[in-house]
């Protein structure tokens, strides 16, 4: 009986009858997800407790960037670290990114670990030679001999009201350089469990967090609490179950695009969430075992639109998964235009609930 | 030799000769211990040479060949050897010094955190102090000393 009302509500847009008994049904699915995990922690805290485990570990790890000792970090992630582990450990640089980031990289050539912290990645600009050229290519160049077991951490992407110079996304940017690993956490577990796994891991990784994550809090299992939690890299997360359309994403959208789900529910369209986790490498086999699944894709991302994340997945779907796909793929992408500072302007230039919203409705064929 | 085989096409890319300069990195290279690191640029051929990688190595590794000491990967410009503590190899000028510095820092390190003993010296020519890294690093070698 449920089974039939919900096919009528999916051909006809909703009959009165059904709505009341699919919201219910709803509210009991959403009771099950949050479920697990009774503990709740802000993703601020959950970066600072794997960084300081991680030096609690391996006397070989130590953070370096500015403002992360004695302003316990201009985001306070590397609270506390100062004190706890001392200034042999945890070095607070002059403003000097290409300096600071190339001996970062050179000690992690010697055979440290170092987390170097950028006070946002459009920083990251003035020290990139180091990031691709001295970190990334030299696994390669040196024939495996050379690695760099780097970490390369801060908030990417928009923030609120920062303007052009200090909201781009950098995701695209360092996801297409053969030899960086790139994650972008949403949640505080992604976060611990990636962090963790990406100061463990022998190879360079970029790791864009999010400003505006920072103070969100998540509940958080005790699995995950656990110090030896870790993530593994290159796995993405179905957060949401679906089967009419595919909505991949990451960092903060993942909130904006869980929130287009529920709104595409109440319509009677069911969408699978993927929650990218690791932009390089990318799980193509989950996005693409879901989309022949679905057969409809929408990817949604923060950067700029061309040669983005979303291009690089639009492109994977249509090389391997072709034949199955129902409907164009489509792509949510922030304006094509620097951020501008007006709050009503920034909001415009970013992709809103609203507008995945239409997205998935688009690839069902239900709106123009 | 390295620059006939250059015009005749053998070699290819970038090839850049350390004539004449051979003097200043040998000796201080002869100073250093296995374990010490060297950091150089493009001119880098001398440095390995110096440092103890076999001159086959280094010329297989100027021809592209899988017997170069980067199985031809690196080329000319970025000879790596980590049985050597060569540390590369870099093309932009004044790219080598953070690099060096963070060997250098390393070694501090060590000696600091972890107990152990090394050193590193970086090569450079005159043009690389027009640039704003080799500041930096000066800076932050003054800072951390």
């Amino acid at each position: 009986m449920w089974g039939i009302l919900r096919r009528s509500a999916v051909d006809g847009g909703g009959g009165f009858s059904a709505s009341s008994l699919r919201r219910t049904r709803f509210a009991l699915v959403s009771a099950r997800s949050y479920a697990a995990g009774s503990k709740e922690m802000t993703v601020r805290d959950a970066l600072n407790s794997a960084i300081d485990e991680e030096m609690s570990a391996d006397p070989k790890v130590f953070v370096m960037g500015e403002e992360v000792g004695q302003y316990q970090g201009a985001y306070k992630i590397t609270k506390g670290l100062l004190e706890k582990y001392g200034p042999e450990r945890v070095y607070d640089t002059p403003i000097t990114e290409a300096g600071f980031t190339g001996i970062g990289v050179g000690a992690a050539y010697a055979g440290l670990k170092p987390v170097v912290e950028f006070m946002t990645f459009n920083f990251s600009m003035q020290a990139i030679d180091h990031i691709i050229n001295s970190a990334a290519k030299s696994n390669y160049m040196s024939a495996g001999q050379i690695n760099v077991p780097i970490v390369f951490r801060g908030p990417n992407g928009a923030a609120a009201g920062v303007g052009a110079q200090h909201s781009q996304c950098y995701a695209a940017w360092y996801a297409s350089v053969p030899g960086l690993k790139v994650l972008a956490p949403y949640s505080a577990e992604d976060a611990r469990g990636l962090l963790k796994a990406a100061i463990r891991d022998p190879d360079p990784v970029v790791f864009l967090e999010n400003e505006l994550l920072y103070g969100e809090s998540f509940p958080i299992s005790e699995e995950a609490l656990d110090s030896s939690f870790c993530l593994p890299i290159g796995k993405a997360k179905i957060e949401r179950e679906g089967k009419d359309v595919t909505i991949t994403t990451f960092s903060k959208m993942v909130g904006f695009v869980l929130k287009a789900a529920e709104k595409l529910a109440e319509e009677g369209i069911s969408a699978e969430v993927i929650n990218l986790r690791s932009i390089r490498p990318l799980d193509r086999a989950t996005i693409n075992a879901s989309v022949r699944k679905t057969s409809r894709l929408v990817t949604v991302e923060e950067g700029f639109p061309q040669h983005g994340v979303c291009a690089e997945i639009c492109a994977s779907v249509v090389e391997e998964s072709f034949s199955y796909l129902d409907a164009p793929v489509e792509r949510i992408a922030g304006a094509d235009v620097p951020m501008p500072y007006a709050a009503n302007l920034e909001r415009l230039a970013l992709p809103q609930v609203e507008d995945i919203v239409r997205a998935a409705k688009r690839a069902c064929y239900r709106s123009k | 030799m390295c620059a006939q085989m250059y015009y005749r096409g053998k070699m290819f890319g970038f090839v850049h000769l350390y004539n004449g300069q051979e003097a200043v990195s040998t000796g201080f290279i002869k100073l250093l211990t296995k374990s010490d690191s060297v950091v150089s640029t493009y001119c880098d051929h001398v440095h390995a040479l110096s440092k103890g990688v076999s001159a086959r190595a280094v010329m297989s590794e100027l021809f592209g060949k899988v017997t170069g000491c980067c199985r031809g990967q690196g080329g000319s410009m970025h000879m790596f050897s980590k049985e050597h503590n060569i540390l590369g190899g870099f093309a932009f000028i004044g790219e080598g010094i953070p690099v060096a510095t963070g060997a250098a820092f390393t070694s501090k390190y060590k000696r600091e955190v972890l107990k152990q003993d090394c050193d590193t010296v970086a090569f450079f020519g005159d043009g690389t102090c027009n640039n704003g890294q080799f500041y930096e690093c000066l800076n932050m070698a003054a800072l951390y000393k």
